[in-house]
């Protein structure tokens, strides 16, 4: 029943990123400790009981923030307020810092990383929609090498994706295009600390102000984000006005999760309200950008 | 200027705003053990053995207890431990015992209970047609309340109306989880709780242990709230005294806050089918309830089925009332009481009848509770309460203006096409649970004013109250007064702190010992200055003789008393500069006050509160910082009711809510303003005419914001939680 | 790299409050429980799940949540806790201002509430209505219902702005 307390385990701090995989294959059932702020909870209450636990915060390699070769590239424990702070991702991919403004709390995102987040494929992270909607890589590495999987096969199902048990998430890498109007709604549930959905939607406009491009993600509808390439493909060529209706006949496609936080039929509908939302929010920022 | 009804800030608060505060995990004494507790994992079972050979060999681990029998009133056989059937999940079973925390969870986890699976029954509905829900038992408790004759005058009224409410059950969330630390010396017992009562305490553990220990004492610890859930016997506060007898060594019990989910009595959870008759012009002339109260596991929180029945008629003259109580058992955690017990039920269901008549004949809810308000007081409701002072329709017209002008604030945003709502709340609440309070007032001989209470707040700050109190009396600085409690061996007898009773009772009993000094000093001082007692009057920290103008400070009298070591004492009077007062009332107090609230509700189901107003009269207001913090918090935690918290099971009894992600306790994004307003009409029959805060709110705010969303969406609300779902605009 | 086996005990340090400390920790053991068990029992546990923000300290000049961090994985940190908040007998002009505003009642989120709003202040030194409610936001409280604690921090944040 009941516990505060992890159980036994050993600690590795390693301090490069080989020491890491060299321990997540000789090591008894490790785990990865990044901030630590969902890993410490499972921990706490025993759901998790690791022989090993790898500490990887204090490897300075992966908190860094570059832009190279025309993409962001995120180290995996970059923090939430990092990103949420990082004057590059905020003039580069505005979205991604959007979503990581509302991560959980202050306490969590002075911790908590991004490397943790994608890992633990909680349906209801906030980036994972944004990540889907702008087809972002996951960098991951093991004892086979580095492998770049587009976030499309990463996340696989709720809390199950493509990462090898051997393997460590090195980096997140995000193209990005300038000039574009986004927007990150986060759909909590008073009842609720946790999203119930997230949508995350980016726009770009031609000088007509017609939509050039659109890039829509939605989260915790189903265990795995979702970019709604459908919606996605309508809205081209279109302005504001097209977006009410083409939200409202669009076919999601997927068996709504359905839980104590809601029914699936809920989560559709709130959704949709709040694809409309953001969607006529990222026209808007998008036409003020153009001004 | 005297310092009642004055915002004095918290004498409390400077070591609790520094990290001194001492709350009972803070505690340790050498070769403290900690326990952790082994809980059922199932709802309902026969249990057939508890293995704990391995836990044995947990290194750490230094015993265990398994099987203990304790013989408590209102609980169950298996008790404190589950010896032969398993009741509810979280029930205890056994208990490691080991040098840290974190080795008595690995003992507890290592303990293997063999038990064999029996049907759960979790909704008490279902379980009025079960058997052998609870030890053989389904009912728990029954009892009719019958006035008049309901069911003629519902049948010859013009208009009938019959509908089923629920209040849903919560858990009272303080925010420090309970906890007990227990040293045995081999003679003398202490025990350092987390509770709301150590008098109470003592007496319910000198029941179990007193033949055992020569002396028991209770020390209640800083507690971190309560709300209600730390008053009444839990099984683990007999557990952790009986490992400390057993081991011979300070033992800790310190709950998880998943282990206070589970463990921690729960609260409301009733259903009310209700059935009335009205006239055309609104007034209530019969009502009958059948209310149906989930008990869980054992029997102990019945009497807030009765507490609700007899507060059913509210404020409000109806005389043919029946409530048919039921109390039922379920296998789940056992129910008691939560900030409010029972009155914000009869109050939820007696408002909800009177917007419901307001409704049916198109008349404004204000107009409709005036007709039905009880206009002389003192008043006897039909179940045998006295009603005992105020204004009742003076303060609800107040609170019609306050209606009157949200609803023209909605009117205006409705017409922009927002879904807005304003709801009104008027409640009697019956408090001043006795039968009385101590507290006992001392000079010492530096002069300073130290007062004992046997009330035991835990953050209400009556401490500074009966300093404001107190200060007045005696005519001194309140720094040179000091307050405290919690300690069974600094005063002889006492209750503690719940039903809004603390300022009312325990303030009292020390304004009556700071009168009886005031007379001691003066018989003393007189001696002293060789004056007629007559002829001295006490003033302003002091006594004087008007005739010659000579004074003698009351520290002066108290330096005298200890001035010299040795010799003789040569007066009369005795040295003894200290009064205990114990003080009851023959009657309770009855507050009452109204809430109007404005609320919006979004497209996507959530409700926000944009305006709310609450007018209380409790007598006189001895402190309004400390009043309105006792409003403004009750509000919050009965938006929490209304909107975010509910304790839910599956259907084999799994509890769904276990943590503060699961439960919805509110957040500072919750929040939202109050303006509170007070009038001191309703005073008490108490030389301190004050009647206690402490629920009010949580009484007041459940169905002014329900009926506020009800106007907002144009729906019927018969529940507690409102569900976002239901809210959303179809 | 550091390795630490279980049931063994590593040497950590720690400065707390502007004092260095040594202990002996395992690899298991929860910060929060190490603080309280060096002295530090301001630091309070609300819950276990990393929700109610009771343990909220300033680490390396973040606030953070103490039941959510390894002993170990803190080790060479510097930590401000509820005990190093006032100079002295002075209070912090946050703790004056909670004590005012009546902003705590049981008290027992109170130290947390406090360190958070000391983070918050100092990353935002005149907050609004809802960048407060937003600075909060992870920690609970069961009695105040927060109205007086946002305008204790209002209050506090006007005083600090002169000084």
């Amino acid at each position: 029943m009941p516990s505060y307390t992890p159980v036994d385990f050993d600690y590795h701090s390693p301090t490069s990123i080989e020491e890491t995989i060299e321990l997540l294959s000789s090591k008894e059932e490790p785990v990865i400790l990044a901030g630590g702020q969902s890993l410490m909870t499972l921990l706490k209450l025993r759901i998790l009981r690791p022989k090993n636990v790898i500490d990887i915060g204090k490897i300075p390699s992966l908190r860094n923030v570059v832009e190279e070769e025309g993409e962001l590239r995120i180290g995996a424990t970059a923090t939430h307020v990092t990103i949420a702070s990082s004057p590059l991702i905020g003039s580069k991919c505005g979205l991604l810092s959007s979503s990581a403004k509302t991560v959980a709390d202050v306490q969590v995102r002075n911790r908590g990383t991004i490397g943790g987040s994608v890992s633990l494929a909680d349906p209801s992270a906030n980036y994972l929609p944004v990540l889907a909607a702008l087809d972002a890589t996951i960098v991951v590495q093991g004892p086979r090498g580095t492998r770049k999987i587009s976030s499309k096969d990463f996340f696989i199902d709720a809390y199950t994706t493509e990462l090898a048990k051997d393997e460590v998430v090195k980096e997140v890498r995000i193209k990005y295009n300038k000039n574009m109007g986004y927007s990150f709604k986060k759909v909590v549930r008073r009842e609720q600390e946790y999203a119930v959905v997230n949508v995350a939607a980016v726009v770009s406009l031609d000088e007509d102000g017609r939509i050039r491009e659109a890039k829509v993600g939605v989260g915790g509808l189903s265990g795995k984000p979702i970019k709604i390439r459908e919606l996605e493909e309508t809205l081209v060529g279109k302005t504001a006005e097209a977006i009410e209706s083409a939200v409202s006949s669009l076919d999601f496609k997927v068996r709504p999760i359905s839980d104590v936080r809601a029914t699936g039929d809920f989560r559709v509908y709130l959704a949709r309200i709040y694809l409309k939302r953001a969607l006529k929010e990222a026209y808007a920022n998008a036409r003020g950008a153009m001004v | 200027m005297g310092y009642v009804g004055r915002p004095i800030r918290r004498k409390e608060d400077p070591k609790l705003i520094t990290g001194r505060g001492r709350y009972v995990d803070d505690l340790e004494l050498p070769g403290t053990l900690f326990m952790a507790i082994v809980r059922s994992p199932v709802a309902h079972g026969v249990l057939k053995k508890v293995d704990y050979s391995d836990a044995l060999k947990v290194p750490g681990v230094v015993g265990v207890i398994a099987g203990l029998k304790v013989k408590v009133d209102n609980r169950p056989e298996n008790f404190p431990m589950a010896v032969n059937e398993l009741l509810y999940v979280g029930q205890p079973v056994a208990a490691v015992v080991a040098k840290d925390r974190y080795s008595a969870m690995d003992g507890a986890e290592a303990v293997q209970l063999d038990y064999e699976e029996l049907q759960a029954v979790i909704d008490p509905e279902k379980a009025l047609q079960s058997k052998g829900v609870v030890e053989g038992k389904a009912v728990a408790y029954e009892r009719e309340y019958v006035s008049g004759d309901p069911e003629g005058a519902i049948n010859s009224s013009p208009k009938k109306l019959e509908m089923k409410l629920r209040i849903g059950r919560v858990y009272a969330s303080p925010m420090e989880t309970r906890g007990v630390l227990s040293v045995y010396d081999g003679n003398s017992l202490t025990v350092y709780a987390s509770t709301q009562s150590p008098h109470f305490m003592r007496r319910f553990l000198l029941d179990a242990f007193g033949g055992r220990v020569n002396n028991l004492r209770v020390e209640q610890a800083d507690t971190g709230g309560a709300f209600g859930a730390k008053l009444f016997p839990y099984p683990e506060d007999y557990i952790t005294v009986e490992a400390s007898l057993r081991f011979k060594r300070p033992v800790k019990w310190i709950g998880t806050r998943r282990e206070d989910f589970v463990s921690t009595y729960l609260s409301r959870d009733q259903v009310h089918k209700v059935r009335f008759g009205f006239d055309q012009r609104g007034t209530l002339m019969g009502l009958t309830d059948e209310l149906i109260i989930n008990l869980g596991a054992a029997s102990h929180g019945y009497y807030l089925g009765d507490i609700t029945a007899t507060m059913l008629p509210g404020p409000y003259g109806v005389k043919n009332v029946r409530v048919n109580v039921v109390g039922v058992h379920t296998n789940t955690t056992p129910l008691d009481q939560y900030r409010g017990a029972g009155r914000p039920e009869a109050t939820f269901v007696i408002e909800r009848i009177m917007d419901y008549i307001a409704d049916e004949i198109g008349a404004d809810p204000v107009e409709v509770r005036k007709r039905n308000l009880v206009r002389e007081l003192p008043y006897t409701n039909p179940f045998g309460l006295t009603y005992d002072s105020g204004n009742y329709q003076h303060l609800l017209e107040r609170a019609g203006e306050a209606y009157a002008e949200l609803e023209r604030k909605a009117q205006a945003l409705r017409t922009q096409g927002r879904r807005v709502g304003v709801g009104l709340c008027f409640y009697l609440e019956q408090n001043n649970f006795g039968p009385w309070e101590s507290a006992s007032v001392r000079v010492r001989g530096d002069g300073k004013v130290s007062v004992i209470m046997g009330a035991a707040p835990h953050g209400q700050g009556t401490g500074t109250g009966v300093a404001q109190v107190v200060a007045d009396e005696l005519g001194i600085d309140i720094d040179d007064v000091e307050v405290s409690w919690g300690d069974t061996s600094q005063i002889g007898e006492a209750f503690g702190t719940y039903g809004s009773r603390s300022l009312t009772l325990a303030g009292n009993a020390a304004l009556l010992a700071a009168r009886r000094l005031k007379d001691k000093v003066r018989a003393l001082a007189s001696e002293i200055m060789g004056t007629d007692v007559e002829e001295l009057v006490y003033k302003q920290g002091g006594v004087e003789n008007p005739k010659d103008g000579r004074r003698m400070e009351l520290r002066d009298v108290a330096k005298f008393t200890v001035a010299s070591m040795g010799g003789t004492w040569n007066f009369k009077s005795d040295p003894s500069l200290e009064v205990t007062e114990y003080f009851g009332l023959n009657n309770y107090t009855f507050p009452y006050g109204a809430h109007v609230a404005l609320v919006e509700v979004e497209d996507d189901g959530s409700v926000k509160v944009l305006d709310y107003r609450a007018i209380d009269d409790v007598g006189v207001v001895v402190n309004p910082m400390l009043a309105q913090g006792q409003v403004m918090g009750g509000i919050i935690q009965g938006y929490g009711e209304v909107f975010t918290e509910e304790i839910k099971y599956d259907d084999q009894g799994n509890p769904l809510s276990t943590d503060f992600s699961s439960y919805g306790l509110p957040r500072a994004h919750h929040s939202f303003r109050v303006s509170w307003e007070f009038m001191e009409e309703g005073k008490s029959a108490a030389p301190l005419p004050a009647k206690g805060i402490g629920e009010g709110a949580s009484i007041g705010s459940l169905n002014a914001l329900v009926r506020a969303v009800e106007r907002a969406t144009k729906s019927r609300i018969t529940e507690v939680p409102v569900r976002a779902e239901g809210l959303v605009r179809v | 790299m550091k390795v630490i086996e279980q049931e063994q005990k590593a040497k950590v340090r720690y400065k707390i409050n502007g004092q260095q400390y040594e202990t002996e920790v395992e690899p298991r053991r929860l910060l929060v429980h190490v603080l309280r068990e060096l002295g530090f029992t301001g630091v309070h546990i609300g819950c276990d799940t990393s929700h109610c923000g009771a343990c909220t300290i300033i680490m390396d000049g973040k606030s953070v949540k103490s039941c959510t961090i390894l002993g170990v994985e803190a080790d060479g940190s510097e930590i401000l806790t509820i005990e190093g908040l006032a100079q002295g007998e002075k209070l912090h002009p946050i703790q004056e201002a909670f004590w005012e505003k009546h902003g705590l009642q049981c008290g027992y989120c109170t130290p947390g509430m406090i360190m958070q709003s000391y983070w918050l202040l100092k990353n935002n030194p005149n907050p609004s209505e809802e960048e407060i409610k937003e600075g909060i936001s992870g920690n609970l409280c069961r009695c105040t219902g927060y109205q007086n604690i946002i305008d204790a921090i209002k209050l506090a944040a006007e005083r600090m702005k002169g000084q």
